[in-house]
């Protein structure tokens, strides 16, 4: 199950700055602390984002941004 | 230099070169994004490898590439060509007249990251939906940031509610964009224009716009609030 996390600011600004995918949203894979890639995440409004809820907790190492919509 | 699997080269058949004969690629390769050429959909060579290995007979190239290194990369994809200089007038007016034949005939067209360069007339004016007062595509000053998507006012009259706004633009968000923005973009802005496309379970198929340098200040105001 997916679960919606408030980004950190940190991510946020650079959110800000890159292209949306989409009105409102940015799809993007993360890497998390743990090494664990997660891919196709959805971040609303640049600050929150879902991700599946095993890794709710997990800081966030790398994100990079996914610019079209294909493969939803 | 790295000799692609089997499905790492079917799927590099399925996309377009970069020139004849070879495809410029991002690999995702041991959680490090990384670029490279493909010759023939079979050869990897990384972007810092000298090109003079290259006078090397094409088999003997192969036999020297490294196999095992091929399982390590997670996904490989071509990287799209960039925008071509202005076409001339004649296929600008092509253009736009199988545009408006599509329209005329419902012919669904292609997303706004497709769509061809083009600049805003005087006062022309557009719309963004969001489910969030505090935009963060809104700048302070009321601008847009680059890469910032929106509609036309045409098509935003079609949506009189938050959640007409969700499955007209495909929004990710399921909560209803009752929050629409106006735009009133200097003449001339840059965008790009095409038709939202079915999305996150919702049908698209409205007016999508993509200001891919954004908005200059004070071109935004609202919002005005919308029923769910």
């Amino acid at each position: 199950m997916n679960v919606r996390i408030q980004l950190p600011a940190k991510w946020v600004k650079y959110l800000v700055h890159q292209p949306e995918s989409g009105m409102g949203y940015q799809i993007v894979d993360v890497v998390l602390e743990d090494g664990t890639t997660v891919r196709d995440c959805v971040v609303f409004n640049a600050e929150e984002m879902e991700i599946p809820d095993v890794h709710a907790g997990k800081g966030i190492k790398e994100m990079r941004l996914r610019t079209t919509r294909n493969g939803i | 230099m790295i000799k692609l699997l089997p499905s790492q080269i079917t799927s590099l058949i399925g996309q377009p070169e970069s020139g004849m004969g070879y495809q410029i690629v991002e690999v995702e390769y041991q959680t490090m994004l990384r670029k490279g050429t493909v010759y023939n959909a079979e050869l990897l060579m990384w972007e810092h490898e000298p090109r003079t290995m290259l006078v090397e007979a094409y088999e003997t190239l192969i036999k020297k590439a490294s196999v095992s290194e091929a399982q390590l990369i997670e996904s490989i994809r071509v990287v799209p060509p960039p925008k071509v200089a202005a076409d001339s007038i004649a296929e600008k007016i092509l253009k736009e007249l199988k545009e408006l034949e599509n329209e005329l005939l419902g012919v669904p067209g292609v997303p706004a990251t497709e769509g061809e360069p083009r600049q805003t007339n005087e006062e022309e004016i557009f719309a963004r939906f969001t489910a969030y007062k505090n935009d963060r595509r809104i700048t302070p000053s009321n601008g847009l940031t680059p890469g910032t998507y929106a509609t036309t006012k045409a098509d935003a009259k079609n949506v009189k509610i938050g959640s007409e706004a969700v499955e007209r633009y495909a929004l990710s968000d399921p909560k209803p964009a009752v929050y629409r923005y106006k735009i009133e973009p200097r003449k001339d802005t840059v965008y790009r224009q095409g038709v939202v496309q079915p999305a996150f379970g919702h049908k698209g198929g409205g007016v999508e716009v993509i200001f891919d340098n954004g908005t200059d200040d004070k071109t935004v105001t609202g919002p005005a609030v919308l029923a769910p």
